[in-house]
């Protein structure tokens, strides 16, 4: 770029960038869905049924 | 309203830079990256820094940027610009004829040709900074550099480009939006 004859060197103040703040998310606790804990009952006995076998 | 609100007390430039997909560079200065914030600072590619920018003997170095207009437009022209916006310089800044040298700039608009095209949008929307109309911005440059002109001492000589002049710069051009 041809900008021609030199007129005048100036100290102009350094630009500065404008701090944008961001905005800091609310604390909030996370809600995670957990699953029901199903308490380990003891299984049941499996039932016994007689039969009645024909022995005859 | 696209509203602009140039620093008095720094002068005030057309800019030319091409975008390559993903960001905004200088044709001259391939690896020079401007980004969104439009803010950058110049540095010495041989020296790898300046302590006293201007007064080094042959330097060359610093932010490049003009007060013609028409100047601004035949870089389009040339490919050495794909949009045209207009600066503010900072730091230490050595005014010419034509223009200016900085150490600093920040871009403060993009300077519309013909309409509001992708490119210019998507500008605005990169820098987050106002459109203007090449016409009003050409009025506003010569505004501004007539008053700091006084104040500084530059010896600023205004263009007076009128709108018609201005669009016969681009269409003699054949610059598109």
């Amino acid at each position: 770029m041809n900008l021609g004859k030199k007129k005048r060197i100036v100290k102009h103040p350094k630009i500065e960038p404008i701090r944008r703040e961001i905005p800091k998310p609310i604390e909030k606790p996370i809600e995670v869905e957990r699953p029901i804990e199903v308490p380990n009952w003891p299984q049941p006995a499996p039932i016994e049924i007689e039969h009645e076998y024909d022995s005859s | 309203m696209n509203m602009i609100h140039p620093d008095p007390d720094r002068g005030l430039l057309f800019k030319g830079l091409l975008f390559n997909g993903t960001e905004y560079y200088s044709k001259v200065a391939i690896g020079f990256i401007w980004p969104n914030s439009g803010i950058v600072t110049a540095y010495c590619a041989v020296t790898g820094g300046h302590t006293a920018f201007s007064s080094i003997g042959s330097c060359t170095c610093g932010i490049y940027s003009t007060y013609d207009v028409e100047y601004a437009i035949s870089y389009r022209k040339k490919g050495l610009a794909g949009a045209l916006f207009l600066l503010q310089p900072g730091g230490e800044t050595v005014y010419y004829e034509n223009g200016a040298r900085s150490e600093m700039a920040q871009l403060i608009a993009v300077v519309e040709m013909d309409y509001q095209s992708l490119s210019v949008i998507r500008a605005s929307n990169f820098f987050s900074i106002p459109i203007l109309r090449v016409d009003t911005a050409a009025a506003v440059v010569d505004i501004h550099m007539m008053q700091l002109s006084k104040k500084l001492g530059l010896g600023y000589r205004p263009k007076y480009y009128s709108e018609e002049k201005i669009r016969g710069f681009i269409e003699s051009m054949q610059v598109g939006g």
